[in-house]
C-alpha cells in the first residue's frame, strides 16, 4: 500500500463502476416511488420509503453475494468485483434508511424508548409464524454497519487480514437473517407468491453459484504426491504453463502459484496480501505478478511488491529436471530473495 | 424485560466510551499504530470513524500495547 | 480468440480489455432490464392500501361535547332529522405520537387558567383528521394546547342498542394507525406499532367483516366498561376469535370482552364474516 492512506484511492475504472451503480439505483428507486404514486395513490410517503429502500438494498445484497462466486466461474466478469466495496456501504447506507424510518415509524414517540420497543413489543420469540422479526433486521444492519465502517485498507491492514475476512464472512449471517427477515415480516401481509418466488429465486442463485463455483474449484485443483526421495514434489512439464502466467498446486496445506516468464520459472503463494486474492489467476504485467481482483503487484524473483508498496508474499524454491517441473513446498519468508530457474 | 433493557444500556455505554474513543483514535492513535495514517485528510479520518466507535477495546489494547 | 483469452483486467488501469469492456457493458444492461422487472413485479404484486385519511400538516376545529368514559370522544351534533330527533356522530380522540388522549385530556384539565374537569362541557379542539369507512379520529397534536374554546356542560341521551353476547372472529388494531395514519396500520409488519400505541392508551378496537363482507368495529372494554390495554397486547395484529357483550351506543360499537373466556388464536389469516 502507499504510504500515506486516502480516503479513497480514485481512478478512472471506480468512477465509472460508481456512475453505473447509482444509476441502476436511482433507476429502481425512482421507479419504485413512480409506479407506486401512480398506481397505489393511497400509499403513505413512510411505507413507501421503507418498502424502496428495503426491497433495493436486499436486491443490491443478492447482486453483492453473487459476484464471487461469477467471478470465479468466469474471469471476464472481475470488473464488477473490482469496486464491490463501494456497492457494500452503498446498500449499508440503503439499508440503514430503511430501519431507521423503520424505527422512527413503528417504535418512536411510545411509551418506551425505541430500542426498547423494538425488541419488547412483539415478545412472541417461542412463535415462528409470529416471531419479532423487527430484530432480526437489526442485527443484520448491525452486522452490515461492521462491514461497510471497516471497509478500508487501513482496517485490512491493523485488523490483520485473517480478523477482516472473517468479519466479512458475517455477510452470510446477515444474508440468513435477512431472509428470514423478510419471510416472518412483509411476507406475512403481503401474501402474494411473487415475493415467495422472487425470494426463493434469490435464494437458489446464491446458494447454487457458491456450490458450482466451489465444485469448479474443487475440479482444477491440482494435488501431487509428495516423492519421498527429497523435498522436492513433481509439478507439470514446463510447457503447460503460458507464458506469463502460472500453474496452481497444493501441497498439503501450501497454496503455490509457480509463473512463466522471460524463459524463468519462479514459485510464490498463491494468496495476495490485499483480499487474498488468486494470484496464480494473475499475469505477469511489467515483470510483475499482478493480483486480478484488485491489481496489487509482486514481483516474482522475491515476492515483494515493487517499491513504495510494502506488501510481501513467500517464495519457494523450484528446478527443473529434462522438461519437468519440481517444486519445494517449504516456503521461504515472505519477500526472500530465490534465483529464477532457467529453462532450457 | 430487565434483562434486555440492561443489554441495551450496555449497548449505549459501549458506544458512548467507544465515541470519545474514536475521537482519539481517528485524530491521533491510528498514527500511532500505522505510520500511514498519520498525515491524512480529514475524511480519511472520518471514514475511520465508525469503525473506531464500534471496534474500540481491540483497538485500545493496540494502542497501549505500542 | 487466443488474444482475447490473454487479455487481463487491471482495475486502476485507465482502460478495460475489450473482452471485460463487453462484457461489463452486456452485464449493466441486464442488470438495468432485471431492475425494471423487480421493481414492476414487487410494486404489482402489493395487496394494495386501505382507502383512509391522515390530513397530516393540515389541523382542523371540531366543536362539540366530550365524553371521556369509555374512551375519549367528542360527541357532535349533526343537527336535527325531519322528525326532530337529534342526530350525532362521535369523533374518536387520540393523543400525539403513540399515546391516547385521555393523558392530554387530563393535563388539560390541570392547567392553571382551566383547573377543573372537563368531561360533558361543550368544547372546540384543534387537531389533525383521521378517518376511513366513514369512523373518524382526532389527533390532539399540540397537546395542551389543542382545547381552543371551552362552553359550559351539557346533557344528552345516549341512543343505546343492545345485540347481546356474540363470538366474533378479527383482529385487534390501534384506532389511530388502522384508521389512517399507517398504511397497513394492521397485521404483521404493523404489530409491534400497534402494541406500543394501545400500551400508550390509543383505544384498541376489534376489527371484524359482517356476513355482507363489510369493515366493523368495536371499541374494546373490560366486563366494567373500562378501555382495554395491557391486558391484550399478546394478541394484537393477529387473527383471533373473542366473546363478549356486544352493544351500540349512538354511532360506534362495543364489546364487553370475556377476558376470562380468554381469545382463541385462529389458523386462518383470512377474516373471517361473522353473523352480525
Amino acid at each position: 500500500m502507499a504510504v500515506n492512506y486516502s480516503a479513497v484511492l480514485w481512478n478512472r475504472q471506480k468512477k465509472i463502476y460508481d456512475r453505473i451503480m447509482l444509476g441502476l439505483i436511482g433507476l429502481y428507486l425512482v421507479l419504485f416511488i413512480l409506479l407506486n404514486v401512480l398506481f397505489f395513490p393511497e400509499i403513505t410517503a413512510e411505507t413507501l420509503i421503507i418498502r424502496a429502500t428495503g426491497s433495493c438494498a436486499i436486491i443490491m445484497l443478492h447482486i453483492i453475494l453473487l459476484i464471487g462466486p461469477i467471478c470465479r466461474l468466469n474471469s471476464k466478469y472481475l470488473p464488477i468485483l473490482y469496486n464491490r466495496r463501494h456497492l457494500g456501504v452503498t446498500m449499508f447506507i440503503i439499508a440503514l434508511i430503511h430501519g431507521l424510518f423503520s424505527m422512527i415509524q413503528f417504535h418512536a414517540l411510545g411509551d418506551m424508548n425505541p430500542l426498547s420497543s423494538l425488541f419488547l413489543s412483539n415478545t412472541h420469540y417461542g412463535s415462528l409464524v409470529n416471531f419479532p422479526f423487527q430484530t432480526l433486521g437489526f442485527f443484520a444492519l448491525l452486522i452490515l454497519f461492521l462491514m461497510a465502517a471497516t471497509s478500508h485498507d487501513f482496517w485490512l491492514n491493523n485488523l490483520s487480514p485473517k480478523i477482516w475476512k472473517s468479519l466479512h464472512m458475517l455477510v452470510y449471517v446477515a444474508y440468513a437473517l435477512l431472509i428470514m427477515h423478510v419471510v416472518l415480516g412483509v411476507i406475512q401481509l403481503e401474501k402474494s407468491s411473487v415475493y415467495i418466488v422472487l425470494l426463493g429465486i434469490g435464494l437458489f442463485c446464491v446458494i447454487g453459484l457458491h456450490l458450482v463455483a466451489a465444485f469448479k474449484e474443487k475440479r482444477v485443483e491440482f494435488r501431487p504426491q509428495k516423492d519421498s526421495a527429497d523435498d522436492f514434489v513433481e509439478v507439470c512439464d514446463v510447457n503447460e504453463i503460458d507464458e506469463n502466467r502460472a500453474k496452481v498446486i497444493l501441497v498439503g496445506d501450501e497454496n503455490i502459484a509457480i509463473f512463466k516468464y522471460e524463459g524463468k520459472l519462479s514459485a510464490v503463494h498463491n494468496v495476495c496480501k490485499h483480499q487474498n486474492g488468486p494470484l496464480g489467476e494473475g499475469k505477469i504485467v511489467d515483470g510483475c505478478i499482478t493480483c486480478p481482483w484488485h491489481g496489487y503487484q509482486y514481483l516474482p524473483e522475491n515476492g515483494q511488491s515493487p517499491p513504495p508498496f510494502k506488501e510481501k508474499v513467500c517464495t519457494y524454491d523450484l528446478k527443473v529436471v529434462g522438461s519437468k517441473v519440481f517444486v519445494n513446498p517449504k516456503p521461504h519468508a515472505e519477500g526472500t530473495a530465490v534465483e529464477p530457474v532457467k529453462i532450457t | 424485560m430487565d434483562i434486555v433493557n440492561n443489554l441495551i444500556s450496555f449497548f449505549l455505554l459501549y458506544f458512548a466510551i467507544g465515541f470519545l474513543f474514536a475521537l482519539y483514535f481517528a485524530f491521533k492513535g491510528a498514527g500511532k499504530i500505522d505510520e500511514g495514517a498519520k498525515e491524512v485528510t480529514l475524511t480519511f479520518r472520518l471514514l475511520i470513524f465508525p469503525a473506531s466507535i464500534a471496534l474500540w477495546p481491540f483497538l485500545l489494547k493496540k494502542v497501549m500495547t505500542k | 480468440m487466443s488474444n482475447q483469452k490473454d487479455e487481463f483486467y487491471i482495475g486502476w488501469q485507465p482502460e478495460a480489455p475489450d473482452s471485460f469492456a463487453k462484457k461489463s457493458k452486456k452485464t449493466t444492461i441486464i442488470l438495468g432490464v432485471l431492475i425494471l422487472i423487480l421493481a414492476g413485479a414487487i410494486v404489482f404484486s402489493q395487496r394494495g392500501f386501505a382507502t383512509a385519511f391522515f390530513e397530516f400538516g393540515n389541523q382542523t376545529t371540531v366543536e362539540g361535547v366530550l365524553v371521556l368514559e369509555p374512551v375519549p370522544m367528542l360527541r357532535v351534533n349533526d343537527g336535527k332529522t325531519v322528525f326532530g330527533r337529534e342526530m350525532n356522530h362521535h369523533v374518536l380522540l387520540v393523543g400525539f405520537g403513540k399515546a391516547g388522549a385521555r393523558k392530554t385530556i387530563h393535563d388539560i384539565e390541570r392547567r392553571d387558567d382551566i383547573y377543573r374537569s372537563l368531561e360533558n362541557n361543550k368544547v372546540r379542539i384543534k387537531g389533525t383528521l383521521i378517518y376511513k369507512d366513514g369512523k373518524s379520529v382526532l389527533e390532539m397534536t399540540e397537546g395542551i394546547n389543542s382545547i381552543i374554546a371551552i362552553g359550559g356542560k351539557e346533557e344528552y341521551d345516549i341512543r343505546e342498542d343492545f345485540y347481546g353476547d356474540k363470538t366474533l372472529k378479527g383482529e385487534i388494531i390501534d384506532t389511530k394507525c388502522y384508521f389512517g395514519v399507517m398504511k397497513p396500520g394492521h397485521g404483521k409488519p404493523h404489530r409491534s406499532c400497534a402494541i406500543r400505541c394501545i400500551s400508550g392508551g390509543i383505544p384498541p378496537a376489534f376489527w371484524i367483516k359482517n356476513e355482507a363482507g363489510e369493515n366493523e368495529y368495536l371499541m374494546m372494554l373490560d366486563e366494567k366498561g373500562q378501555q382495554l390495554g395491557e391486558e391484550i397486547l399478546d394478541y394484537v395484529g393477529e387473527s383471533i376469535s373473542i366473546c363478549g357483550k356486544v352493544e351500540k351506543r349512538d354511532d360506534w360499537l362495543y364489546i364487553y370482552v370475556d377476558l376470562a373466556a380468554g381469545f382463541q388464536r385462529l389458523n386462518s389469516d383470512d377474516k373471517l364474516l361473522n353473523c352480525f
